[in-house]
């Protein structure tokens, strides 16, 4: 496999240092000429990314690492497409416009790095990583943990073992300690905690869960009563594990409890405001590992900073799916919109873990104007078949959005699966899904693509 | 004095000019309405021709043409309300938005001083301001089509060209109605018909949200029965029908008073109400472009070239109009693009603006209501459409050899 380079810039140039053998392309003499000072002109390619014949000149080809770092994202976007047509093994990018990312993470490109927040993600952890030692993970079903006494288990980097939490209770960490499906595992760590202990105790590179944890906002009593219950019952069913958030401490120790009592182990953060408005710039500041927020369409809230136009500009916003809790639990039957939105893929896999770990059936809207796209349906009937899953394919003929309307308003669902940047819906309808349905509504949104690839799936399994 | 060949034979030679039309401009990149009026401007030149050598009229074009091709105009402009995305619109922020009303405000403000100098040294009638709406208009088809062509719909650029244009749609529209009402209240003194054309204004918008709310309320309430309306295999049509229902109520409102602008305006609005309740309704959406562009709107332009004032046209003056308007509407268009610019995107934003000058339907509708009106003299509204189909053939080529020559010169 060879690497190409696209851009001679700074960045460039640290990359061509570190891969011995990749090629670089660049079109502005002055740093053609300095380049090939520097790396010999038989590892300098003049011309521009964008024309295939200067990649194909370049080695370009199905087996190629791609790096298309220029100074400027529609340039990158071009070369991404062509790159794309000429079937590269793998695309990264790099882009300056945050905002950009979504647009080449629609054309499926491999990696999109954007410098402005890489490094603002690496400040944060720098003033952040004191407060970080102490780190809780799960215990899940293909955990090396799972099964093994404490004794047994060797943990790399300077990590270790502090305390077991299984329920509510605090155990401590003896040698013949044998760890259970569910335990979460209390960890110190004098550094960031590796990537690989987070793998040996929650198993595989991702867990088959959808979410690692779920962020529940409690807002009023009613969000003991609806929110909570649908959320503790997620986790139970599918994995993962609570963060609560309020901004008021008895519902904070209330819905603790509760969880407890469910034999959910909850941690609890008091905020200063819950207003969606608030919540964007909480989910970034305080809440960055988030993988799923669960809310509910009380009536009482839309006044006070919850109306649905406060919600859909929240939905605009947040990187991670939402779940709206109607309380229509357990989830045996769930419905999802697959159209040709470069986002189709995130909701069906989304529906279809959802399904694999709750054990429901999944009907499936298709709605696809020509072929291109459509190996997204493919794939999930093959997986489905695979894990087990009953899946209803109905395949849209007219309207998508009245066929969904029809699907959702029947009342046959517990669970509506709908992606918030799904081409075939309209906006307004999915704001009137999302607070008058009747069944709970998980919100996918962002706008990445994912694998539906089997292999895959079994290796998060 | 009477045709040698009756209507039934000129709506023979409409039909069949129809049918060869997109066999022949397809691959020439020209747009086939363009070629529709093309072909029917050589018919019209053999009758042309042929009335002034022999004073022989070839052809009959009388009510019954007349009549398919205005209901072929307002299909049209319905079909032109069709392709508003209003998706497009709300998911392009507010600052896309802003950008795109900016533009269209500053080319109103650079066309008019010019437009007016234009009307002070020559002899042909037309009103500056309306001239300059008319100018500021945009082609939504034309810059979807190049935009998708070019594989930009998804990239921010590409999503600007296309939300800039949709602003400059609606906002023309509503500027050459609102302008053909204060024109004839102005020009006949007649107050009552003012008071009545803003109220039936107001009403078509009130119309437009009613029928908006009653076809969401409709979805969310009674989505058995609206499926019914996008089955494909629903022998009734019933989806054709509805939405034939709302043009001719729109229609209807607009015709309590006898004013093209407002029945052109009902009809866009129609077509942007649909748009806005059904757009992803892709089987409906072609069936109505079936009707549309495969029967009635060819009818209108081929129409339009049939009857072109050919005498109105051949004299130095409206020869010389044509290039004078042609390098206002670039100015007009470029000049915004360029001062809202910063360093990185000047050149693509140039580009844009050649593209933005392509202003085909709105432009010939314009030149109609203006016809209609006596806003604008028969050499006028013959420049006008000589300038919709001279822009529309040329821009697109002329974006396409921008775009790349600009992308090419940008760092690989």
């Amino acid at each position: 496999m060879n690497s190409i380079i696209v851009g001679g810039g700074r960045l460039g140039r640290q990359l061509m240092h570190r891969i011995v053998d990749a090629v670089v392309i660049e079109n502005e003499d002055i740093r053609v000429r300095e380049l090939q000072r520097e790396f010999g002109e038989e590892r300098v390619i003049k011309g521009n990314g964008v024309n295939e014949s200067i990649l194909l000149q370049a080695g370009v080809g199905e087996h190629t690492s791609l790096v298309i770092a220029t100074n400027d994202d529609h340039t990158n976007y071009m070369i991404a497409l062509v790159a794309k047509r000429m079937s590269v093994h793998r695309i990264i990018v790099k882009v300056e416009q945050p905002d950009s990312i979504e647009l080449f993470e629609r054309i499926g490109v491999n990696s999109v790095i954007c410098p402005a927040m890489a490094a603002a993600g690496m400040i944060n952890g720098e003033l952040y990583k004191d407060m970080r030692r102490v780190f809780e993970l799960p215990v899940m079903d293909n955990s090396s943990f799972r099964g093994r006494e404490l004794s047994e288990i060797d943990l790399p980097g300077e990590a270790m073992v502090v305390a077991v939490m299984r329920g509510q209770n605090l155990m401590r960490p003896a040698d013949d300690l044998q760890l259970q499906r569910g335990d979460h595992v209390v960890l110190y760590s004098l550094g960031p905690l590796p990537q690989e202990v987070e793998r040996i105790v929650q198993g595989g590179e991702q867990p088959m869960t959808p979410f690692r944890n779920i962020l529940v906002l409690l807002r009023n009593e009613g969000d003991l009563r609806v929110t909570l219950p649908e959320s503790v019952a997620v986790v139970r069913s599918v994995g993962g594990s609570l963060i609560l958030a309020s901004t008021k401490e008895d519902l904070l120790n209330e819905g603790r409890r509760l969880a407890a009592e469910e034999g959910v182990r909850a941690d609890e953060r008091l905020v200063p405001s819950l207003e969606f408005a608030m919540l964007n710039h909480l989910m970034a500041e305080r809440f960055p590992d988030v993988e799923c927020i669960a809310i509910s369409t009380d009536p009482d809230m839309r006044k006070k900073g919850f109306g649905p136009w406060a919600l859909g500009g929240f939905l605009d916003f947040v990187r991670v799916p939402v779940l709206i809790c109607k309380g229509t639990i357990p989830y045996e039957n769930m419905v999802t919109l697959l159209d040709q939105s470069p986002c189709a893929s995130v909701s069906a896999d989304l529906a279809l873990r959802m399904a694999i770990r709750s054990e429901a059936a999944l009907t499936v809207l298709t709605y696809f104007e020509g072929d291109e796209g459509k190996d997204v349906v493919a794939d999930l009937m093959h997986l489905a078949r695979l894990y087990d899953v009953r899946v209803i394919d109905q395949g849209v003929e007219g309207n998508p959005t009245i066929d969904f309307v029809a699907e959702v308003r029947s009342n046959d669902h517990d669970l509506v699966v709908m992606n918030w940047r799904c081409r075939g819906l309209k906006r307004n309808i999915m704001r009137r899904i999302v607070l008058e349905s009747p069944n709970s509504v998980l919100v996918v949104t962002g706008t990445r693509k994912t694998d539906l690839d089997e292999n895959h799936y079994q290796r998060l399994l | 004095m009477t045709a040698i060949l009756s209507e039934y034979y000129t709506l023979f030679v409409i039909v069949i000019l129809a049918f060869i039309t997109p066999l022949i401009f397809t691959r020439t990149g020209i747009p086939v309405v363009v070629g529709e009026i093309l072909l029917g401007l050589g018919v019209g030149t053999v009758m042309f021709v042929t009335y002034s050598l022999f004073d022989v009229e070839l052809l009959e074009v009388g009510e019954a043409i007349g009549f398919l091709a205005k209901i072929g105009f307002i299909f049209l402009m319905f079909l032109s309300g069709l392709e508003i995305d209003f998706g497009k619109i709300e998911s392009g922020g507010n600052r896309a938005v802003a950008k795109g009303t900016v533009m269209f405000l500053m080319t109103l403000l650079i066309a008019l001083p010019l437009t007016a100098w234009v009307v002070g040294s020559t002899s042909i009638h037309f009103d500056s301001m309306y001239m300059t709406i008319v100018l500021s208009t945009t082609s939504v088809a034309i810059v979807l089509s190049v935009v998708r062509e070019m594989h930009m719909s998804q990239t921010r650029y590409g999503q600007e060209i296309i939300i800039t244009a949709l602003i400059a749609d609606i906002g023309a529209m509503i500027l050459i109605t609102i302008y053909a009402i204060r024109y004839e209240v102005l020009s006949t003194g007649d107050v009552t018909f003012g008071v009545v054309a803003v109220a039936i204004f107001l009403l078509i918008f009130i119309m437009f949200y009613v029928v908006y709310r009653l076809g969401s309320y409709a979805m969310w309430w009674y989505p058995a029965v609206m499926k019914k309306f996008f089955q494909s295999d629903d022998p009734h049509e019933l989806g054709v029908r509805a939405s034939r229902a709302i043009i001719f109520t729109f229609f209807a409102i607009s015709a309590v008073v006898d004013s093209e602008a407002l029945a052109v305006l009902g009809a866009f609005l129609a077509g942007a109400v649909v748009s806005l309740m059904f757009q992803e309704g892709a089987i409906l959406s072609k069936k109505l472009y079936g009707i549309g562009y495969g029967f009635l709107v060819p009818i209108f332009f081929i129409n339009l070239g049939i009857t072109f004032n050919f005498d109105a046209i051949f004299n130095v003056e409206a020869l010389l109009l044509i290039p004078l308007l042609f390098g206002i509407v670039i100015v007009a268009k470029i000049l915004p693009a360029i001062i809202l610019s910063t360093k990185g995107d000047l050149k693509r934003n140039l580009a844009s603006g050649v593209l933005m000058t392509g202003g085909l339907t709105l432009m010939i509708a314009g030149g109609e209501i203006g016809l209609s009106l006596g806003i604008i003299d028969e050499t006028a509204h013959a420049v006008t459409i000589l300038l919709a189909v001279i822009i529309s053939i040329i821009t697109p080529t002329l974006f396409n050899i921008l775009f790349q020559r600009f992308h090419l010169e940008e760092k690989g």
